[in-house]
């Protein structure tokens, strides 16, 4: 039972993530910019929640550190994210080509940024005293209780708000209307007065911040240090996006369908039956990005990827 | 005679240069602005050294290291200029390249190392070539036959390659007092013929030559034949190329294997160098992959043009290493690839603004002269 | 007593794109309550008239006055602020969302911070009772026909309170049953206090509905006309500024042996898993045209590309001159078989490459071109290019090396038919081949199809446009739903009675 709880506890470090990240690419492409950048996203926003974290150390005490570090990292995340908006409302440009860039910048100038901040060492330090033992009263439910509410992370349940509260916005509310319409048919939206640039601008905005905070949740669990990398979580979390078919509930299978995967991975020498089968540990580091393949492959061949996604949307041309 | 010779001196070949100009110029005021905000004293000389290349400091011995970090991205370059051409975005450039490096030297530590003189070189750089298509093999069919976004593929591969790189270095050429691959036996790396007389550097091999010629293959190959004709047209326009009667799952296979091998290439004239490199155990994707990318952007996707993106990088390269004696990290060149990419994306808008304005400027000299504009 | 109360009045109106001058100069008044409609050729500026109404463009000079007050409508919310509402041509509906949230985009009632729906769905349903606009609020867009998606267009301006509507070639889609309905409808809202600017090339649309026409022609206005106190010809003369013969001269034709032969051809959409094309079986002989005619979205479409081998065919058999073409590919087809596509921008043409590289599209991997070697041979290309140019006159900025996008419609059109007609094939695919062209271009297309039939080539031409099919065809097969409702002979059967086959209310006995 014990081993049970271990892996569950392992899968929610890897799925809240994922989720998060795959909803920011969510919000990009629902509203037709295609979001190949999430990973540069991470990357940056972690460095910079990691900072805040260790700006606020000693100053700030207990979980409000970690909530400051992580709106500290949404807001980060905007303002990269702001550089494919530009590019992609304004510019017309390539957006795939755009988000390689991204993703070639965000490290480079992360381990530049280290170095220059700690004179040579591009490893900043954690200190996480974020860990909550058992949460009151929830904790004492049986099974459920040691399974998600003992040695938690308030993150996990931000998470879930986070995917929660999009999947409404998206399906209920009048933004969420607009933005996706923005995605399908912009020449339709522009003519019923809907701003198609603003809703984009506002959709990647809101993309940057969870992307952002994304970055820092990824990273707390898993990491004692960062390193520049989110060890491809961005990619991933596009994968995700595509098998989850853009829709929030698909996407909710596909992020745990992957986190899945990915515990499997990671926790595999501590499940003796994996352990005794003798396969190298690069079989099980790639597994994700083995099974991430096989299920694009099977679900690849009619996609429902938002139409006007990747095009960009000059107004002249109607 | 081919439709783009005879083309006269054409504006629009003005606008594309010109707007790898602006990305070559907008990369290096940011990078200004990086060092100069980071060390306000130090950040003029560094930047300095940084666009002269270190020339001044290394004197013409550069030259050679300038072959040296240009031939893999040179390779990598022409790899992503073949592929986008045919409208396949190969991002799988670290993992297909790192294959071709690994192949290359486990070929010439097991095999080719007691085989005749010029197969010593030969059959590893050769046994390269085919890793890294085969590296690309199974994106390329995930594409062709099951519609699988090449990106999402490549990359995949990207990270397969990262995670199993370890594993069979570790199992076959790990020199563990190091912490790295084995150095290459001497009479398999490549062969020097005048390249050192001509660049003043001891070590400097004909890597640098065999890139070139490489890329101009690559270049007659998608402009002068049939096979350049499908390629190209299946990247502009895969339904009309359809309607055609040309091949897509075909030509997606012959470009992303040929794309491919080129990485692989790339990745065997490096270990095979007679500097010499080594792939480290470290869970990284090899730069020299991604940095392609930014060669075939600043080339416009020209396999010929790619020479001076990969030679201009290159450049860039020695004078981030020259850099780090003002306590710079080199990394600052990545920053300002991918500055030259960002701008590469949305080149075409900067060529529609180019021709506007110098459209402009023609009407007006039309109207001074009286000609009627058709 | 008449109404003149004047609701728009266009003063001057002047809009210029690169190379041409749209609008020059209109001045023009509409009278409240009235149906008026907009005459003109393609590239009349009828349309980009109504886009400067709407808000998409803005002119360089002129001024619009709405009820009396001058206006600048800088974008469609303004037009829509003041009670003007536009069903495009090509309509502005989201696919996968239904007839009712696209009703209600851009106008959403909220109930705290959520969409109200429920009272929106009250309105569209009081609304579209009033006006007989009947069509499910609740069904995707992607699963209505043309016609409901057009009344789901005329309910969105209708719920925004637009007083003013703007019908944009709203026939071209739709039966001539269709049509009489959207008349009707038409004439029930100005009746109801609407006024109905109505853009046609279609006399007899225009003749029948409309109080006064408004004849434009390249971007100038040239008449303003009672309906009722003019002829079509009248109308037809002042639109093109000539007279002209709405009819294609041609021979009676003398079909010989059969080029094309299909057989119970079966197609099924992947997705949807409906048989687009249902068990159709025609033949085509040389010597003639045959028309397939249809309303959009019947199957058509799918049948010529399951016929050249674009799309996969499901069951059925393809003959040509005999021989089981059923599983060849598309290159093999395309020796024996060439193709005006429908769309020339997505299959047509490569719009990045040279006219020249264009031309050669069919021909690039004959040894003409190309050397054993792979090696292209460019002479063989220019040579090439510049012969079609001669011979079917397309005009280009820089001749044979001006990439295909730089071109015009028309001109990029005749490119395709250059190269189509050149392959010298037994058979003659011929998709919407005057789209979108202006009179001279489409006469030319005409002459050069009826050429090919009496040069012995079986010629297939689909076409949406009834008034093509019927003078161009020797033979017409109408489908609908993926069926065929009958194969008849343009000189016997009327339009109506053409429509009523189109529409699946009339249906011939079995025959092939």
């Amino acid at each position: 039972m014990e081993m049970f709880y271990f892996i569950a506890r392992y899968f929610m470090y890897f799925f809240i993530p994922l989720l998060v990240v795959s909803v920011s690419g969510m919000f990009s492409e629902r509203s037709g910019v295609i979001h190949m950048a999430l990973d540069s996203v991470m990357v940056w926003s972690c460095m910079w929640g990691v900072l805040c974290l260790q700006w606020l150390d000693g100053v700030v005490a207990g979980q409000m550190r970690l909530i400051i570090a992580l709106l500290f990292a949404g807001i980060t995340g905007v303002l990269l994210t702001l550089l494919l908006a530009v590019a992609a409302i304004n510019l017309n440009a390539d957006q795939t080509i755009v988000g390689m860039a991204m993703n070639t910048f965000a490290p480079a100038f992360c381990v530049f940024f280290a170095r220059v901040l700690q004179d040579g060492s591009e490893h900043l330090s954690i200190r996480n005293d974020f860990l909550i033992e058992k949460i009151p009263f929830l904790g004492d439910i049986p099974i459920l209780g040691e399974m998600f509410f003992c040695r938690t992370y308030i993150t996990n349940f931000i998470g879930i708000a986070i995917f929660a509260i999009s999947a409404i916005v998206l399906s209920k509310t009048r933004f969420g209307l607009r933005m996706c319409a923005c995605g399908e048919n912009p020449q339709a939206a522009e003519s019923l007065g809907v701003n198609v640039q603003k809703y984009r601008y506002a959709a990647l905005i809101i993309a940057g911040f969870i992307g952002g905070v994304g970055g820092l949740m990824y990273i707390l669990p898993v990491a004692t240090h960062y390193s520049q990398t989110v060890g491809g979580y961005g990619y991933l979390a596009m994968s995700v996006l595509i098998f989850g078919q853009w829709r929030s509930i698909p996407l909710l299978g596909a992020a745990a369908f992957f986190a899945f995967c990915k515990t499997i991975a990671n926790a595999y020498s501590g499940i003796p039956f994996l352990n005794n089968l003798g396969l190298p540990a690069a079989f099980y580091k790639s597994l994700p990005f083995i099974i991430t393949l096989i299920a694009l492959a099977v679900t690849s061949k009619h996609d429902r990827a938002p139409k006007a996604s990747g095009q960009p949307y000059d107004k002249s041309m109607r | 005679m081919s439709v783009k010779a005879k083309k006269k001196f054409d504006i629009s070949n003005h606008t594309a240069v010109l707007s790898s100009l602006i990305a070559i110029l907008g990369g290096l005021i940011i990078a200004f602005l990086v060092l100069v905000l980071t060390n306000p004293s130090k950040g003029v000389p560094a930047f300095t050294t940084l666009i002269t290349g270190g020339f001044q400091m290394g004197g013409m011995k550069n030259l050679g290291t300038l072959f040296y970090f240009a031939t893999p991205i040179l390779c990598t370059g022409v790899a992503m200029c073949v592929a986008f051409q045919a409208g396949i975005f190969n991002i799988g450039g670290p993992g297909q390249y790192s294959v071709g490096a690994l192949a290359a030297i486990l070929t010439s530590l097991y095999f080719s190392k007691d085989l005749p003189a010029p197969l010593t070189w030969v059959v590893p750089l050769l046994v390269s070539i085919l890793a890294g298509a085969v590296w690309a093999l199974i994106p390329g069919i995930l594409k062709a036959y099951f519609n699988v976004n090449v990106v999402i593929g490549t990359i995949m591969f990207n990270y397969i390659e990262m995670y199993y790189m370890m594993h069979w270095i570790n199992d076959y050429c790990y020199d563990a007092m190091k912490g790295q691959t084995r150095a290459i036996p001497a009479p398999c790396k490549l062969p020097q013929w005048f390249m050192p007389a001509l660049t003043q550097n001891k070590s400097a091999d004909i890597g640098i030559i065999i890139a070139i010629i490489v890329a101009v293959l690559c270049w007659v190959l998608m402009e002068k034949t049939e096979l350049g004709y499908e390629l190209k047209a299946c990247g502009k326009n895969a339904d009309a190329s359809k309607y055609a009667g040309i091949k897509s799952k075909r030509n997606i296979m012959i470009s992303i294997l040929l794309s491919g091998a080129l990485c692989g290439l790339g990745g065997g004239l490096t270990h095979l160098s007679v500097s010499g490199t080594y792939i480290t155990m470290k869970e990284a994707l090899a730069a020299e992959g991604f940095n392609g990318i930014a060669v075939c952007c600043l080339a416009n996707n020209s396999p010929l043009a790619a020479i001076f993106g990969a030679l201009f990088l290159a450049f860039l390269t020695v004078g981030g290493n020259y850099m780090q004696i003002f306590g710079f990290q080199r990394e600052i060149v990545s920053v300002i690839t991918s500055v030259i990419i960002y701008f590469a994306a949305f080149s075409l808008f900067l060529k529609q603004m180019l021709e506007k304005a110098l459209n402009r400027q023609k009407k007006e000299v039309n109207k001074v002269t009286g000609e009627e504009l058709k | 007593m008449e109404n003149t109360e004047n609701i728009i009045e266009f003063r001057h109106i002047t809009k210029r794109f690169p190379g041409i001058i749209a609008c020059n100069d209109i001045s023009l008044d509409i009278r409240k309550g009235e149906i008026h409609a907009l005459l003109g050729e393609n590239g009349a500026g009828k349309s980009t008239l109504m886009s400067v109404l709407f808000g998409m463009y803005t002119p360089e000079e002129g001024t619009i006055s709405i009820r009396g007050k001058e206006v600048k409508i800088t974008n469609p919310r303004v037009a829509t602020e003041l009670g003007i509402g536009m069903v495009h041509q090509h309509f502005k509906l989201v696919q996968n969302y239904t007839v009712l949230q696209n009703i209600v985009l851009g106008s959403e009632t909220l109930k705290g911070p959520f969409l109200d729906m429920d009272s929106c769905r009250k309105k569209v349903v009081e609304l579209s009772e009033k006006y007989g606009l009947a069509v499910d609020p609740d069904a995707l867009i992607e699963n209505i026909t043309v016609g409901q998606q057009q009344r789901c267009e005329i309910l969105k301006m209708l719920y925004r309170e637009a007083e003013i509507l703007i019908f944009d070639e709203p026939t071209a889609v739709l039966t001539p049953q269709e049509i009489d309905e959207l008349m009707e409808i038409m004439k029930g809202l100005a009746k109801e206090g609407h006024t109905i600017l109505f853009i046609s090339h279609k006399l007899e649309e225009i003749k029948r509905v409309s109080d006064r026409v408004t004849i434009l022609r390249r971007g100038k206005l040239v008449k303003t006309l009672n309906a009722a106190d003019t002829t079509t010809t009248q109308m037809g003369e002042l639109m093109v500024g000539r007279e002209v013969s709405f009819h294609v001269d041609k021979k009676p034709a003398e079909p010989k042996e059969e080029v094309l032969r299909v057989e119970h051809l079966t197609m099924i959409n992947d997705e949807t898993k409906k048989k687009v094309v249902n068990d159709v079986s025609f033949s085509v002989r040389k010597g003639e045209i045959l028309a397939i005619a249809g309303i959009d979205g019947n199957g058509q479409s799918e049948l010529i590309y399951g016929l050249t081998g674009i799309m996969p065919i499901h069951e059925g058999k393809i003959l040509i001159n005999g021989k089981d073409y059923t599983k060849k590919s598309i290159r093999d087809r395309n020796l024996v078989m060439s193709h005006i596509p429908e769309d020339r921008h997505k299959y047509g043409l490569i719009l990045d490459y040279p006219l020249s590289y264009n031309l050669a599209l069919k021909n690039y991997f004959k040894p003409d071109f190309v050397s054993k070697t792979g090696f292209l041979k460019f002479n063989k290309f220019d040579s090439y290019a510049d012969e079609l140019i001669d011979k079917f006159d397309i005009r280009s900025g820089q001749g044979k090396i001006t990439m295909a996008r730089s071109m015009s419609g028309g001109n990029q059109q005749k490119a395709i038919v250059a190269r189509e007609i050149d392959q010298n094939a037994d058979l003659l695919v011929a998709v919407q081949p005057t789209r979108g062209l202006d009179v001279g271009a489409i006469e030319f297309i005409h002459k050069q199809l009826v050429e090919q039939r009496d040069k012995d080539k079986a010629v297939l031409l689909m076409s949406f446009e009834l008034d093509e099919v019927m003078d161009v065809a020797d033979r017409v097969i109408v489908m609908f739903e993926g069926e065929i409702m009958g194969n008849l002979d343009p000189k016997k059967v009327s339009v109506e009675e053409m429509g009523l086959y189109m529409a699946g209310v009339k249906r011939e006995g079995k025959e092939s």
